[in-house]
């Protein structure tokens, strides 16, 4: 099937299919888990993103690279919703991002963070994964049951108990990992995980995010400008440059 | 005069109940304070304070309550202020803080405002409170923990990450809010018990000092409101055994806990 994969690149329009052939995908657009046509981002009179259109279909893994501030970052807040867009349209799930609907299941949507949380704080791994389950009205022995599934799907377990402030940073973005899958997402968003990693967690981490989106089918969107991240070859790869794609 | 006599007298037994009940609950909100980087609205809050004052005795209203209004006033503009512009809750505070400061001054010249008695908002006593003021901590007390201990969870994530706790559902904005008022209204109503300047020794110092030794959330909030309860009753009995003010005895039992807690964590750091 891998010869099968096919990507169409029109100006910065981008549609990204994968391993289906190209009649089976035009035949599945509505399972398209991100759509984004002609967003534009504006800050304080600066244009942070001009025009960006994608497709990214359910299942998917997709690299965002490029060089700071080149509106990575800002691409995935506008998916997340947490960035408000000056034009255009971003669908996430089937939901446009501000409506009501997506309000309602913006749970779906994991989003692991690039910065660390500020030293010295007591909190330890256990609560950093309950956040992933706080909004979701669930019963004391299901949140149980969900964090420490997530806990294990991930290999973090041994964990619970330690403070996060003492974690390394493969440890810590190991529990973010956990936290988003007691969410049961169907999405997750990645903003430079690997960036304080040694060779070894990144390696580490790059297989866990791939046998998460083998079994659970969880589509990925990672923004990284990490060379040896750039090198893994089961991603597809959209470089971004000056708000627009290359 | 022995202990058992003294509270017999219902303003000494007052202010040994609300001192109590301060120092078991208000160091939660000290937990705010400290993980929220609130420090500097604390002392917006205090300045914002002291021009309620002044104008309460301008107008002839009741100075404490046009205080605790003012705080309540200054906490909605720094946040509605801070969530328009993108800038941080510390420069907005500032801002605030510099401006209701001058302000104070400009309505105590203008309207002849006796400025010792404006002033006066910034010295509390435990022995000085009503029924109603103690009525109000008991409100106040019964509040927060209930904010904190029904919401936990939420409040949590608030704490750990504010990006990341409104991906995972949690409404942020709502909870920083109501967050932001627990603080207001907690500097307003210590204020009172034992004044602007000694109201971290209950506020802050516990959280601090729980800080260094708790290893969750969870405990962090727990260990902050056992420690608060020992200042406050401690110094209590202290001040009756050594003849000195209540607040002043609170005050050095909690920053000696401080030391003993620095040396604590210098000496788990060099362990690890």
């Amino acid at each position: 099937m891998e010869n099968l994969r096919r990507r169409w690149t029109v100006g910065n329009q981008v549609e990204l299919t994968f391993p289906v052939p190209p009649c089976i995908y035009f035949l599945t657009m509505a399972e398209r888990c991100i759509h984004i046509e002609g967003l534009r981002v504006e800050r304080e009179g600066a244009e942070i993103l001009r025009g960006l259109s994608l497709s990214v279909a359910c299942g998917e893994r997709l690299i965002v690279a490029g060089p700071n501030g080149a509106g990575k970052t800002t691409l995935l807040k506008a998916i997340l919703g947490m960035i408000r867009a000056s034009a255009g349209r971003i669908q996430v799930l089937g939901s446009d991002v501000g409506s009501r609907e997506w309000a309602r299941g913006r749970r779906r949507v994991g989003y692991v963070n690039q910065e660390s949380v500020q030293v010295d704080f007591p909190v330890s791994g256990r609560e950093v994964v309950e956040i992933g389950t706080c909004s979701l009205g669930l019963h004391r022995a299901e949140k149980r049951r969900r964090i420490e599934e997530a806990m294990v799907a991930v290999g973090c377990e041994h964990l619970q108990n330690r403070m996060y402030a003492r974690l390394s940073g493969g440890e810590k973005q190991k529990l973010s990992l956990a936290r988003c899958l007691c969410q049961d997402p169907q999405l997750l968003l990645l903003d430079e995980p690997t960036s304080s990693l040694d060779p070894r967690s990144r390696s580490e981490l790059m297989a866990l995010l791939k046998g998460l989106n083998e079994k659970r089918g969880l589509t990925m969107v990672m923004v990284s400008h990490d060379a040896q991240v750039l090198s893994e070859p089961e991603w597809a790869i959209q470089h971004m440059e000056a708000g627009a794609f290359a | 005069m022995d202990i058992l006599q003294a509270f017999s007298y219902s303003p000494i037994l007052r202010g040994f109940i609300a001192l109590v009940l301060a120092g078991c609950f208000f160091p939660l909100a000290g937990v705010f304070i400290l993980r929220l980087n609130l420090v500097t609205l604390r002392f917006t809050l205090m300045h914002a304070a002291l021009l309620g004052a002044a104008i309460g005795l301008a107008l002839h209203i009741d100075p404490l309550l046009a205080g605790l209004v003012l705080d309540l006033v200054a906490i909605a503009a720094v946040a509605r202020v801070a969530r328009e512009s993108g800038l941080s809750l510390g420069y907005v505070s500032t801002f605030f803080m510099v401006l209701t400061i001058g302000l104070a001054f400009a309505v105590i010249y203008k309207a002849g405002v006796p400025a010792k008695d404006a002033f006066g908002i910034l010295w509390g006593s435990i022995y000085s409170l009503s029924r109603i003021d103690l009525v109000l901590i008991a409100l106040y007390c019964a509040a927060i923990v209930l904010f904190v201990t029904l919401l936990f969870p939420r409040v949590s994530a608030v704490l750990f990450h504010r990006e990341i706790a409104w991906a995972s559902g949690v409404p942020e904005a709502a909870l920083t809010t109501v967050i932001l008022v627990f603080v207001g209204v907690s500097v307003a109503l210590l204020m009172q018990l034992i004044g602007a300047l000694l109201l971290d020794s209950i506020l802050l110092l516990p959280a601090i000092i729980a800080s260094f030794t708790a290893r969750s959330t969870r405990g962090f909030f727990i260990q902050a409101c056992i420690i608060g309860a020992f200042c406050s009753i401690s110094g209590f009995f202290t001040s009756f055994a050594l003849d000195v003010p209540a607040s002043s005895a609170v005050t050095v039992i909690a920053a000696c806990l401080l030391g003993a807690g620095l040396i604590y964590r210098r000496l788990s750091r060099r362990k690890a």
